[in-house]
């Protein structure tokens, strides 16, 4: 059934329950490196449940997980970080009042030293691997040193991407509704950020009501349907009415 | 891809550092402008530099404690306790002095005393889960009562000429208690600025969330900025006794509302994520001002309350309306 080995991850008969409910029944699908995935599905099909058990928020009920073909056991999520797996929330988690380099560098702030001294901020070093993290996916912001409360929504994505790129470990990025609060050229510019980072060798899980931008982007798409896989298809073989098909269960 | 480029440019030079928290000259500026030209018109002494030297060192207490105060409200806290850590702290130390400890081991008494009630206070808050507001206000009527029960009736005068000299003195014509505040108004511009302790007081206050999510030690830096305020609060203390060269159980009642008043004032936001230690500044310096000025101008008391109760409503109803404005810029 799974391939071994070439697989990123690979998710197994999993299952989740919140009490008497099964959220996740059985869901078995694989990541390959550099991939650009799609789950789709209607509420309550388990998509973000699936995401969570995956990004280490939620600990599974049943089934297997495995990274590069090795046992994955998240107990939270920063061991999903350690190994390389970034979630980015649909909220961003960004610090409003700091600038972009700021909310890039939390918590990971290189200083220097005042007269071999005192140490300081270095805001320059900060603003300037900021920018060149972000000119590797081709992003330009047009400040790094303006709160990003003032920022649109597509740059205020860009430095959460940001933040994901500086950890250099990432190989695979969740996205929750990614283009949901984007005006239309943003939304363009974000798809493009996305097969950005496929090219940069990191493979991206995208949770998405849209599916024209979910035919724009990835090269599959998981359609679940009351916590089961109804189906995973290509996008260059079948067409978006037969992934609404699935999504509803009539037919195909 | 052309990148996610946006034309703010409209935004373009709006200030940077202590300017940009309320974006362009703070308005207090204008504000202290307008009053010294007032005063001077009624009074030919204001501008004296003995006058001009007076106001600095009657600063300097408010001064070290609002640094503090900055702080604990651009993390979204609040301490409504400072004053009467001041007046137990105080009450300590000149007691402790009065009966033969030497100076400078009562001045670290007092910082390290102030330093524990501001952990105490941080520890309530972060591990009991009390709101600052109520945790700190309960200090405030606990301590005080506190320093009643310790003091009794009695109140301590007549202290060393070395403790006198630190709230009194001068070198040069410069007032010893304005040189101190200085020292602490640099070292507070660094770590708001320059260190990751500023810059983790404001993220808190800004999205605790999001710092919690990028590991940042929340309960812990709340705690550090609770401590520092109880720290400023200590040394303030001794310069208060050392200025007064008396300690009685009502020291410092109603420090608290001066203080919050004035750091509001020069642009700190009550709802966090936003301060300025140069407004803070500017907002202890109105204040000062103000109070001096009535007096030689020959003003009712209560006119200066009233005209400081006006000046800071007003001065956050131009805040909120600079931070409408800028959001609207946002594309």
């Amino acid at each position: 059934m799974l391939e071994k080995n070439s697989q990123l991850l690979q998710v197994i008969h999993l299952r989740k329950n919140f009490g008497a409910i099964q959220a996740v029944k059985d869901v078995s699908f694989d990541i390959a490196p550099a991939e650009i995935v799609a789950i789709v599905g209607d509420n309550g099909a388990g998509k973000s449940t699936v995401a969570k058990v995956i990004s280490g928020a939620y600990r599974r009920d049943g089934g297997e997980m495995l990274w590069n073909g090795g046992p994955y056991e998240p107990h939270e999520p920063d061991d999903a970080r350690d190994i390389g797996i970034e979630t980015m929330y649909q909220d961003l988690a960004l610090v409003n009042d700091l600038d972009a380099a700021g909310n890039i560098f939390l918590n990971r702030e290189p200083t220097r030293r005042l007269f071999r001294f005192l140490p300081l901020l270095d805001h320059k070093q900060m603003r300037e691997r900021s920018a060149e993290l972000l000119r590797r996916v081709k992003i330009e912001l047009p400040s790094y040193d303006r709160p990003v409360r003032q920022l649109s929504g597509g740059q205020r994505q860009a430095t959460a991407i940001g933040r994901i790129l500086l950890s250099e470990r990432a190989r695979l990025i969740i996205m929750d509704e990614p283009t949901a609060a984007l005006g239309v050229q943003e939304q363009r510019k974000v798809l493009e950020l996305i097969r950005n980072l496929s090219d940069h060798g990191m493979a991206v899980m995208i949770i998405s009501h849209n599916l024209e931008h979910v035919f724009t982007v990835s090269q599959r798409v998981i359609v679940l349907r009351g916590g089961e896989v109804a189906g995973i298809v290509s996008t260059a073989e079948v067409q978006k009415q037969d992934v609404v098909s699935l999504i509803m269960g009539g037919g195909a | 891809m052309t990148g996610l480029n946006t034309d703010l440019s409209p935004m373009r030079g709006v200030g940077s550092g202590a300017m940009r928290a309320i974006g362009g000259i703070n308005p207090l500026v204008i504000a202290l402008v307008i009053l010294y030209v007032a005063i001077i018109f009624w009074s030919d002494r204001f501008l004296a530099i003995s006058n001009q030297m007076n106001i600095t060192r009657q600063v300097a207490v408010y001064l070290i404690i609002a640094m503090g105060q900055t702080f604990v409200i651009s993390s979204r806290g609040i301490d409504l306790s400072v004053g009467s850590v001041l007046g137990f702290v105080g009450c300590v130390v000149a007691r402790m002095i009065d009966a033969g400890t030497p100076v400078p081991i009562g001045i670290a008494t007092g910082i390290v005393l102030g330093t524990a009630f501001g952990t105490i206070n941080g520890l309530v808050i972060t591990k009991l889960k009390v709101n600052p507001l109520i945790a700190t206000l309960g200090m405030l009527v606990a301590l005080r009562g506190l320093t009643h029960i310790l003091m009794g009736s009695t109140a301590v005068t007549r202290l060393p000429s070395s403790l006198v000299f630190l709230g009194q003195g001068f070198v040069g014509p410069v007032p010893m208690p304005a040189i101190i505040s200085l020292c602490v108004v640099v070292i507070c511009w660094w770590l708001y600025y320059h260190t990751r302790f500023g810059r983790y007081t404001v993220s808190i206050g800004s999205n605790e969330d999001a710092c919690g999510l990028a590991g940042i030690h929340v309960d812990r830096q709340k705690i550090l900025i609770y401590a520092f305020q109880g720290a400023c609060v200590g040394l303030a203390a001794t310069l208060l006794v050392g200025r007064l060269n008396a300690a009685s159980p009502d020291l410092g009642l109603n420090y608290e509302l001066h203080i919050i008043a004035a750091v509001v004032l020069g642009g700190t936001a009550l709802y966090g994520g936003l301060g300025t230690i140069f407004g803070t500044v500017l907002g202890i310096f109105t204040i000062g001002v103000i109070e001096n000025g009535m007096v030689l101008v020959g003003a009712n008391f209560h006119v200066q309350r009233v005209l400081i109760g006006t000046l800071l409503v007003a001065a956050v109803a131009y805040q909120e309306y600079r931070r409408r404005q800028l959001e609207r810029r946002v594309v």
